[in-house]
């Protein structure tokens, strides 16, 4: 049966190609625009996770509430030991303290809000990955008086590398703490809300600013597989509770205002939207094999006469139908994939659009990259297949109801 | 002549007729129901600024702008009743209204929170915005209420809900410190974070008043019936009132357009290939039909009929499908568009039935009219059906009569 | 009443003429049916007196500040000199945190110093709105007090005692003083509060109690004076609150351990580079 379906595709070559034609786009434009929204919708909680939330946070419970003023009096005392009572879960992979502050920093006479974090630059690397993203000069060094500031907030402030920024503001305990900081390198993540309104220095320097001594605003925790951020959360906040009693609670990275729930409301939409394209394509390969198979009564009706029974007919026609649907998807699969690839590396640049919005919170990076995901790619061919093979059952029942005698008698 | 035997083929492979008809009917519905459904949700994000944060236009005093971080009450239109009187008359105005916005320490005695405070006119502010609607729990403000509708991201954190007291702190035009002690009204749900998160609204007279403003607002805003006509219309404001700043929507929604503008790449190419896939399978039946009527071809050359006849005997049947496919898809189209614009799609609540969405976003979009997608379809129906008829026909009306008799 | 009298050299005559005239008004008033309190002392008259109280050629003065936020208490020291009501210069000595924090007022301006990074701030804008080391105290507060007269037309109301917590040696106790009440309301509209209400004792004519208001009227501030002091001509409290009644529990207090009228002021002491030595 497997020949006989071989030989027809290739007895009428340009049935087949019309009949796959459509399956191939519909298959590559599903897994290039897969790839791209799955892209940056990753680059949002990327950029969210590494920055604000991790994958799991310690707070003091007097934090969460208020979270919105950085309280610094409702801190993590004497940090260590609850990092450490953390970093034992065996689902995590690390757990650091970070301060997270708020400045108003004095720029032509108005007040411009600016965030300040309080980091172990040697962690850094796993956490937000400031050292790859330096630009000019180089990373903060523990115990300095240094400071990274963002190119943008750099931009702004009209300074640079070698450049001393007085950093002013209030203290946990409402003094005005105050430092000289040298701008020691200027990082850019691609991300216009970082690069225009944060800051890093020595967490210890932050300490001592703040007038936060041995303590931290929050500790970042990373989990091995961050779905299960939940339950490790979870048994990090049983732990604690353990010794300090309601002291502390734990966030998830899915706690992070709506975001989340806007993703997934996203992604949902384009997964209809796809499975519409696929459906239009699965609609034309039914025309186009239906058409086909009027055309092909002789063929048919030769298959007959053959001995094939009605159900090895329908078979054949599905065979058919699979091969062709098979090999169309796989190339829409290495075309959207190629497509997706070069999304991946070169991405589309919105930098310049970006740049000229003003207040653009989204933790976006400007360049919009998709993924490469065997994962999408698999399953935009089995989906191609799928569809093929689908639209190809009717077709395939009128095939098999032919007669030999009327299909003979076309001759 | 042809005419006659264009028709009469047709109804003689019938079955082959109904199929291209059917393709191009199916793949323009398509079209047209793909395009108003992206269309309609790039729009949402659209509606949602410019029902409750921007409206279509707005007229701010010189200056106002430039500060606008701030959200300065000194550089407010002072007098904004005569503008807004001869504005108001231009026949594409819809609806026309002033607001006051102002920089708020929203208090619950304990805790202070920085938010902002939305100053609007309880009788006209639905002419231009959609507040009122909004008002999830609770109800509306009237004029002369000494009562507040908080977002509901604020009434949240805060835990507080309608009836509660809070204090809205804030200065004077002035910079006079006030005070005032008002009761939540009601809750608004508008899922735009800027409002649910960070806003309350008072009535405008209380604004006024309390603010120290006089007549002034801070802002005029303007919702036109036809949005498209905005430009036109700003070069017009422009002229009528010189000492004043326009901005249209589109100035002032700056990062939801930017996300926007990548949104509508990514929504055209996806239109561009529904369409291209349907224009396969449109002359995918076209050419397997016609391919397959070679030896029908075979006889009318034998026949006598010239090439060219044949030709634009096959080209009128294509056409005349198309006609019909054209007519049909349009119909259909512009039929299952009438729920997809006046119901939509609630997106929020297929996700809920899938699994947890999360935060309780409902992301529902409606559906667009675009007359010029109506256009494009019926035309491209015709036309494709026409041209890929050619093709066929020409090549097998290049085969010698005998040859052409003998395929099958 | 009787005491102060006697110690109050000056305005005692006027005082006792004055209530002659007030008997004199009353009997008046009541044949012509209506009721002018204000014909005896009117509430800018007695301004001025607590303004000339509060005027005094230089001063010195050692003080501790304790801010009361919730559950948490901070103190602070000073040391500050001053030279009538615009100039004045104020130096943190307490805690370590704090020491060396300077502040300069001239008029209308405020700057100040901080030592960690050697820099001298202008308080302008929308810093003067900001409380002062986390106090009650907006540096806005301190600037307006002096402006009383030309921003608020002044109306005596009436008389009252007012109750006043009193802390000394850390108990506290409630003292009572007879008091001129003034309700004081804007007059211009640049003010920051646009209503006051003071209890101006009588005897001292020390405002031992302030409320200031929102333009809505409500409370946002009481502050006291109390342990009053008698120094040579003047009166000068040695204990002062400030409460800001948005913030929950939240009180500050000064206490002045040491005062000093007329001292000779340290050379070139109300300048810029003074902040820095």
């Amino acid at each position: 049966m497997f020949k006989i379906a071989l030989r027809n595709i290739f007895r009428n070559k340009r049935r087949s190609i019309l009949t796959g034609l459509s399956i191939a786009v519909a298959v590559m434009i599903a897994i290039y625009m897969w790839s791209l929204v799955e892209g940056i919708m990753d680059n949002l909680f990327d950029n969210t996770i590494r920055m604000t939330s991790g994958h799991v946070r310690v707070l003091n419970t007097n934090y969460v509430k208020r979270e919105k003023m950085l309280p610094l009096e409702a801190n993590i005392q004497d940090y260590k030991p609850v990092e450490k009572i953390a970093a034992a879960n065996p689902d995590v992979t690390l757990a650091a303290g970070r301060i997270k502050f708020g400045v108003l920093l004095d720029y032509k006479g108005n007040n411009k809000p600016v965030f300040g974090t309080g980091i172990i630059p040697g962690l850094e690397g796993k956490i937000s990955r400031l050292d790859q993203k330096i630009v000019s000069g180089r990373m903060i060094e523990p115990g300095k008086e240094e400071i990274n500031i963002g190119a943008n907030l750099a931009n702004d402030l009209g300074l640079k590398v070698g450049d001393t920024l007085t950093v002013v503001t209030q203290t946990a305990y409402g003094s005005l703490g105050a430092m000289n900081l040298k701008i020691v390198g200027v990082f850019s993540f691609g991300v216009v809300s970082i690069d225009k309104t944060t800051f890093f220095m020595p967490l210890s320097k932050a300490q001592q600013l703040l007038d936060l001594e041995d303590a931290v605003t929050e500790i970042f925790v990373f989990v091995k597989d961050m779905d299960k951020a939940p339950k490790v959360a979870q048994e990090i906040q049983n732990n604690l509770n353990q010794i300090y009693p309601d002291q502390y609670v734990t966030r998830t990275w899915r706690d992070v205002g709506f975001y989340w729930a806007y993703m997934r409301l996203a992604k949902g939409t384009y997964a209809v939207i796809y499975f519409l394209v696929l459906f239009l394509a699965s609609f034309t390969i039914l025309n186009t094999m239906y058409m086909a198979v009027l055309e092909r009564t002789k063929e048919i009706g030769m298959m007959k006469a053959l001995g094939l029974k009605d159900g090895q007919v329908m078979g054949v026609i599905l065979l058919e139908a699979t091969l062709v649907g098979g090999i169309a998807s796989f190339i829409g699969a290495i075309w959207g994939s190629g497509v997706a690839y070069y999304l991946t590396v070169v991405g589309i640049d919105f930098t310049a659009t970006f740049e000229t919005m003003g207040n653009f919170n989204f933790p976006i990076s400007s360049i919009y990259r998709a993924i490469f995901s065997w994962g999408i790619i698999f399953f935009g061919f089995c989906m191609g297949i799928l569809f093929s093979i689908m639209a190809a059952i009717p077709p395939s029942l009128r095939a098999s109801k032919m007669e030999p005698t009327e299909a003979l008698r076309e001759i | 002549m042809l005419l006659k035997l264009a028709f009469r083929n047709i109804f003689r492979h019938f079955t082959r007729t109904f199929l291209t008809f059917l393709a191009i009917a199916i793949g323009l519905m398509f079209l047209i129901l793909m395009d108003s459904m992206l269309t309609g949700i790039d729009q949402e994000s659209f509606d949602r600024i410019i029902n409750y944060e921007t409206g279509h236009i707005k007229i701010f005093d010189r200056g106002y702008r430039e500060d606008e971080e701030n959200l300065p009450l000194d550089k407010a239109i002072d007098n904004p009743a005569p503008i807004v009187a001869q504005v108001g008359k231009a026949s594409e105005v819809a609806g026309i209204t002033g607001r006051i916005n102002f920089r708020i320490m929203l208090s619950d005695g304990v805790d202070q929170y920085p938010a902002v405070g939305i100053a609007v006119d309880p009788k006209d502010d639905e002419s231009v915005f959609r507040l009122k609607q909004a008002v999830d729990k609770g109800e509306f403000l009237n004029e002369g209420e000494e009562a507040m509708l908080i977002g509901e991201g604020l009434a949240e954190d805060f835990a507080v809900d309608v009836g509660d007291y809070m204090t809205v702190l804030t200065r004077t035009k002035y910079d006079t410190y006030q005070a005032l002690d008002l009761r939540i009204k009601g809750i608004l749900r508008t899922e735009d974070p800027k409002i649910d998160w960070a806003a309350i609204v008072i009535p405008l007279d209380l604004g006024k008043e309390s603010l120290d403003m006089g007549k002034g607002v801070t802002e005029i805003d303007i919702k036109l019936k036809d949005p498209a006509r905005i430009e036109q219309f700003r070069e017009m404001l422009a002229k009528e009132i010189p000492a004043m700043e326009i901005a249209t929507w589109k100035d002032l929604a700056a990062d939801v357009l930017a996300i926007a503008q990548a949104k509508r790449g990514g929504t055209s190419v996806l239109l561009f290939s529904v369409f291209i896939i349907a224009l396969i399978g449109i002359s995918n039946t076209i050419l397997l039909a016609a391919f397959e009527r070679t030896r029908e071809i075979g006889m009318m050359a034998a026949m006598g009929m010239r090439r060219g006849q044949i030709v634009r005997l096959f080209v009128l049947e294509g056409a005349m499908i198309g006609v019909f496919g054209s007519i049909t898809g349009c119909l259909l189209g512009f039929l299952l568009n009438i729920p997809l614009v006046t119901y939509g799609i609630n997106w929020g609540a297929m996700m809920r039935d899938i699994g947890d969405v999360g935060y309780r976003i409902t992301g529902a979009s409606r559906g667009v009219w675009n007359i010029d997608m109506f256009v494009i379809a019926f035309i491209a129906g015709i036309v494709i059906s026409a041209l890929t008829s050619i093709y066929p026909a020409r090549v097998a009306s290049k085969m010698e009569p005998t040859e052409a008799l003998r395929k099958y | 009443m009787t005491n102060n009298k006697l110690q109050i050299t000056n305005n005692t005559k006027i005082t006792i003429f004055k209530f002659k005239y007030l008997i004199f008004g009353i009997v008046w008033s009541l044949v012509l049916g209506s009721w002018n309190f204000a014909s005896a002392i009117t509430g800018n008259e007695i301004i001025n007196k607590v303004d000339a109280n509060m005027t005094y050629g230089t001063g010195r003065f050692e003080t501790t500040m304790v801010i009361n936020v919730r559950d948490q208490v901070r103190t602070k020291k000073m040391v500050s000199w001053a030279e009538g009501r615009n100039k004045s210069f104020a130096e943190f000595t307490y805690p370590a945190r704090d020491k060396g924090v300077k502040y300069l007022k001239i008029d209308d301006n405020m700057w100040m110093y901080l030592p960690s990074v050697d820099k001298i701030i202008k308080i302008a804008g929308h810093m003067l709105r900001q409380s002062m080391m986390g106090s009650d105290f907006s540096y806005e507060d301190a600037l307006e007090s002096n402006k009383l007269r030309e921003k608020y037309s002044i109306k005596l109301i009436g008389e009252e005692t007012a109750s006043i917590t009193e802390k000394v040696e850390g108990e506290e106790k409630k003292v009572l003083y007879p008091c001129y009440v003034l309700d004081l309301t804007a007059k211009v509209k640049d003010v920051t509060y646009w209503r006051r209400k003071i209890w101006v004792h009588k005897g001292t004519f020390v405002p031992v109690k302030e409320e200031l208001f929102a333009k809505s009227g409500k409370k946002l501030k009481v502050m006291t004076l109390s342990r009053i002091q008698k120094y040579g001509k003047r009166y000068y409290p040695l204990y002062m609150t400030m409460e800001n009644l948005l913030r929950k529990d939240s009180l500050t207090e000064m206490f002045v351990d040491k005062a000093q009228f007329d001292v000779r002021l340290p050379a070139g002491i109300f300048t810029q580079r003074n902040l820095r030595k």
